[in-house]
């Protein structure tokens, strides 16, 4: 026990945690702000916008994915060399050599279609509960985007078992790329990298599958989720902002010169309280 | 609260069990629990075997592309022992290529990669070669080796065979296949009636029952326009435009006397060593007994007088006869050859042709690719060939079009429902229909599933065997061609299997009987029908052939022995090695007693020569590595006196 407390009160302890124990609403808020990884969230968030049927979840499930699907992608990449003559050839060997490679190859599969589904379930969810509506305007856009690169990322990886249906999906997919006004058949023999689907085009789909695409999804991961904590946390329902007033605490560093929306009032409240 | 944390207890041990599940399944794969059994079945054998360290084998070739994991379970491959063991331990029957080098794949096919049973058979969705049925395995042999014949694979040699028999690649591009003498059609019109042209497009099975020629299934206004257009060509380019007039002696009632000199000719010049007549004789030409019905007498006599001025590039032979014989062979064929059950073709005079009977025609001629096989002046190429078959073997199964089929969807049951019904799969289907009973389909199927386009390392592969071609120059070659020597015999790789190899002649045979027997040949072996004909050659002709073949067509290591010399007591040594030790007289005769496998050996010191002989004793394989004669492995003494009493045999008679 005296360990433990020297641990705790020594100084490189107090050099990561720097808050302490929360016990007031303030340094409670402390703690989410002085967290890298928890500053993206609100440092408050009404009780009812964690119930179940406000969000389904459906965001958080969609992010779980993304992180599943990050890491046995990682593991996949150790397994796969995208090569012609090899990727099929790395495709069986995770069937039946690699130790649960199977299981490997079928998580990051079945993920991959989940987060599809998910992610535009929760595009609907949005989209019904109005959450779309300023302030969040332009998350929704942020959020158009990483559904379209959802996509991108799930036909991209569609080529790299280099099977049939990948062949035959990509040769399809491109072709209707093809039909686009003026600049199409270039923009097909960019992302071939040729005339036709061959070792340039598995190359080319291998990195914007694994490098390119996730780059840039994940840096507007980051962005969607701060955009939410900037534009008032989760809720459900704008207009009912007012009735649960007291509940609501924004983050300190949202400056009311900015805020035009309906809720101009709420973010008042919270400068006064950091006053 | 306390709701939550139970929740959450129950969701984690859930959670991992789930995840339990695949390191289990890892642990439990099929291939441990057959080398588990595989020990545990060695313990049950009376000899005593090393049990297997459970593990995953694989066989790795980088150059063959080959990593196969079959040997995971097919641990008895290499053991004698486990002959009858259940599978998958038996032990490989036969084996030609070493497993650890060359693997399983480039035989049988299959999905080598995988490791369990369903999925190594490749009978799935993800693989396009599954493995190989029994039937076509020789297949396989054919992907590397190119050579004729490959030995242990009969089938295969057979299908390769038809494949040039048949001329397949007239129509499909079969790399590596070659084509059989098909005749051209310049001046079809002044050979044949239109009659006959009839009935021989609406099924020359019919007419010729062993004609290569396949069925085209012609409706008959398609054969009628056919015949037409064919009948439009009566010039003969090659020919110098016109045939020779016929004597005056054939135009009339040709005398009986004439013909039947001419049938003496015809047995002496032998032509039934090639031509079928009347259920007899050799297959190596077409069927002539009703041909005075098919072709116009002058066709028949312009043609043998000079074959190849007709039909370039044909087999047959140019005989030396002279005009008056000449005019009897052909009142002999004029007078005999009829085909008496021909139907009248009467309709050839009040016959008028369709209007646009060329177009028509020529449309014809190249829809079915007539111009595959057949050479016709003017008519210039045409497209519609049937597709490659050169990579039969690596053919994507998506490639092949079943229709309403009701067959197994397998490449070989595809390939064999094609030739059995060709135009069955799509209804524009233009294939012909050739006269193939099951065993050439089986061979046939064989051969074409060895073609494949994927390269295989030079060092694995066997080519074919080239020999350099003998150049058929000067007046030895114009003799060559006139006689058409290479039609039946061998000379240096170059010809045909039908008559002895020429390439040794000069050492094995003595220069007077080679002279003698150009003029009057007669049969060493009295069973076989293909025979010398008597080309009635000059003895100008026969004195150069047959100084040629003594100075060139020899090998000068058998030279040595020529004038060994025998003693009597040499002689009755071979005698008793003859008659006791060895029993040759179960196969040759010696004065008309013995057996008929082998040739007679009577009067051998008059044709062969010592020192061949005393070699073809000491080895019979040396000169022909397919003669049925054992190798008796003799001792140079033995060899000696057995040849000493052959030589010596034939000298007293």
């Amino acid at each position: 026990m005296k360990l433990f407390h020297y641990i705790i009160q020594g100084r490189v302890w107090r050099s990561i945690f720097r808050t302490g124990l929360p016990e007031t609403n303030y340094r409670r808020s402390l703690v989410i702000l002085n967290n890298f990884f928890l500053h993206i969230h609100p440092a408050k968030v009404k009780k009812s916008t964690l119930k179940f049927t406000t969000t389904f979840y459906l965001g958080g499930i969609a992010f779980g994915l993304y992180l599943i699907l990050l890491v046995t992608g990682i593991y996949l990449m150790l397994y796969y060399r995208p090569s012609v003559p090899l990727a099929y050839r790395d495709m069986k060997d995770l069937e039946f050599v690699v130790s649960n490679g199977k299981l490997l190859r079928n998580l990051h599969r079945w993920s991959a279609h989940a987060m599809v589904f998910i992610v535009f379930l929760h595009m609907l969810r949005v989209f019904f509960t109005r959450a779309f509506h300023p302030p969040k305007e332009f998350n929704w856009v942020i959020g158009v985007f990483l559904i379209i690169f959802t996509l991108l990322l799930s036909y991209t990886g569609y080529l790299l078992p280099w099977d049939q249906l990948a062949y035959w999906g990509v040769s399809v997919g491109t072709n209707m790329i093809k039909a686009t006004p003026i600049m199409g058949e270039k923009i097909r023999f960019l992302l071939l990298g040729g005339n036709f689907v061959s070792e340039n085009a598995l190359l080319r789909f291998y990195v914007l599958h694994c490098v390119v695409i996730p780059l840039f999804l994940t840096l507007l991961i980051g962005v969607h989720f701060w955009r939410i904590r900037k534009d008032g946390g989760l809720q459900g329902d704008l207009e009912h902002y007012a009735e649960y007033e007291p509940d609501i605490i924004l983050g300190k560093n949202i400056r009311v010169e900015q805020r035009e929306s309906p809720n101009q009032s709420l973010v008042g409240t919270g400068n006064d309280e950091n006053k | 609260m306390r709701d939550l944390d139970k929740q959450f207890g129950i969701v984690s041990v859930l959670f991992l069990t789930v995840m339990a599940i695949s390191p289990v399944k890892e642990y439990f794969r099929q291939w441990r629990r057959y080398q588990h059994s595989y020990n545990d079945y060695l313990q049950t054998l009376p000899q005593r075997l090393s049990p297997v360290r459970l593990e995953l084998k694989q066989i790795w070739n980088p150059e063959l592309e080959v990593i196969d994991r079959c040997t995971s379970c097919h641990l008895g491959i290499n053991e004698p022992a486990l002959k009858d063991a259940p599978q998958p331990f038996t032990t490989h029957p036969a084996m030609y290529h070493e497993p650890e080098r060359f693997g399983c794949t480039p035989c049988h096919q299959g999905q080598g990669l995988a490791t369990n049973v369903n999925e190594s058979f490749g009978y799935s969705k993800y693989w396009d070669e599954p493995i190989f049925p029994r039937p076509f395995s020789e297949s396989s042999c054919g992907t590397c080796h190119h050579e004729v014949p490959v030995k242990g694979a009969p089938l295969l040699n057979k299908g390769r065979e038809l494949l040039v028999e048949y001329s397949c690649t007239s129509c499909h591009e079969i790399k590596g296949i070659g084509k059989k003498f098909t005749p051209r059609l310049d001046g079809i019109g002044g050979k044949v009636s239109r009659g006959w042209l009839i009935r021989w497009l609406s099924g020359p099975a019919s007419v010729s029952p062993s004609t290569r020629m396949p069925d085209f299934h012609l409706s008959a206004e398609e054969t009628e326009l056919l015949a037409d257009f064919l009948m439009s060509f009566k010039r003969f380019p090659e020919a110098g435009e016109e045939l020779q007039p016929l004597p005056k002696v054939l135009q009339k009632d040709i005398p009986e006397k004439l013909s039947e000199r001419g049938e003496t000719l015809f047995r002496e010049a032998r032509c039934i060593s090639c031509h079928l007549v009347d259920g007899k004789g050799g297959s190596g030409a077409q069927e002539i007994a009703k041909i005075s019905s098919k072709a116009s007498l002058t066709w028949i006599y312009n043609f043998i007088k000079d074959p190849r001025r007709l039909q370039p590039g044909i087999p047959m032979p140019q005989y030396n006869f002279s005009p008056e014989d000449l005019q009897a062979v052909t009142a002999y064929i004029a007078s005999e050859f009829v085909d008496f059950d021909a139907p009248e073709s009467a309709d050839t005079a009040t016959h008028i042709p369709d209007p646009n009977y060329y177009e028509k025609g020529l449309a014809l001629f190249n829809k079915f690719n007539c111009r595959g096989c057949h050479i016709l002046e003017n008519v210039p190429t045409s497209e519609g060939f049937g597709p490659a078959l050169s990579n039969m073997r690596q053919k994507p199964f998506y490639q092949l079009e079943f229709g309403n089929k009701d067959i197994p969807r397998t490449k070989e049951h595809y390939i064999i429902e094609k030739m059995r019904d060709p135009r069955g799969f799509l209804e524009n289907a233009r294939m012909p229909g050739f006269q193939l009973d099951e065993q050439d389909i089986l061979a046939l199927t064989t051969a074409l599933l060895s073609f494949q386009e994927r390269p295989v390392p030079k060092s694995y592969t066997v080519e074919e065997n080239q020999s350099p071609q003998i150049p058929l120059a000067g007046e030895f070659g114009q003799l060559m061609k006139k006689y058409q020597c290479l039609a039946c015999h061998r000379i240096n790789g170059n010809g045909s299997n039908i008559a002895p190899d020429l390439s040794l002649s000069g050492s094995k045979l003595r220069p007077e009987w080679i002279r003698n027997y150009f003029k009057l040949p007669y049969t060493i072996r009295p069973i076989l029908t293909e025979r010398m004909p008597n080309f009635y050659m000059s003895d100008q002709e026969i004195d150069l052939l047959s100084r040629y073949i003594s100075m060139v067509l020899r090998d000068d290591s058998l030279e040595l022995k020529q004038n060994m010399i025998f003693e009597q007591i040499e002689v009755e040594q071979g005698r008793k090695l003859y008659y006791n030790t060895f029993a040759c007289q179960a196969c040759h005769q010696i004065g008309g007693s013995g057996g008929y496998v082998g040739p007679p050996l009577d009067n051998l010191s008059g044709r062969l020569q010592t020192g061949w002989v005393y070699e073809r004793l000491k080895n019979p394989h040396k000169f022909d590595p397919d003669v049925l004669e054992p190798n008796l492995n003799l001792t140079d003494q033995e060899a000696g006196a057995l040849a000493a009493f052959l030589l010596a045999e034939g000298k007293g008679k």
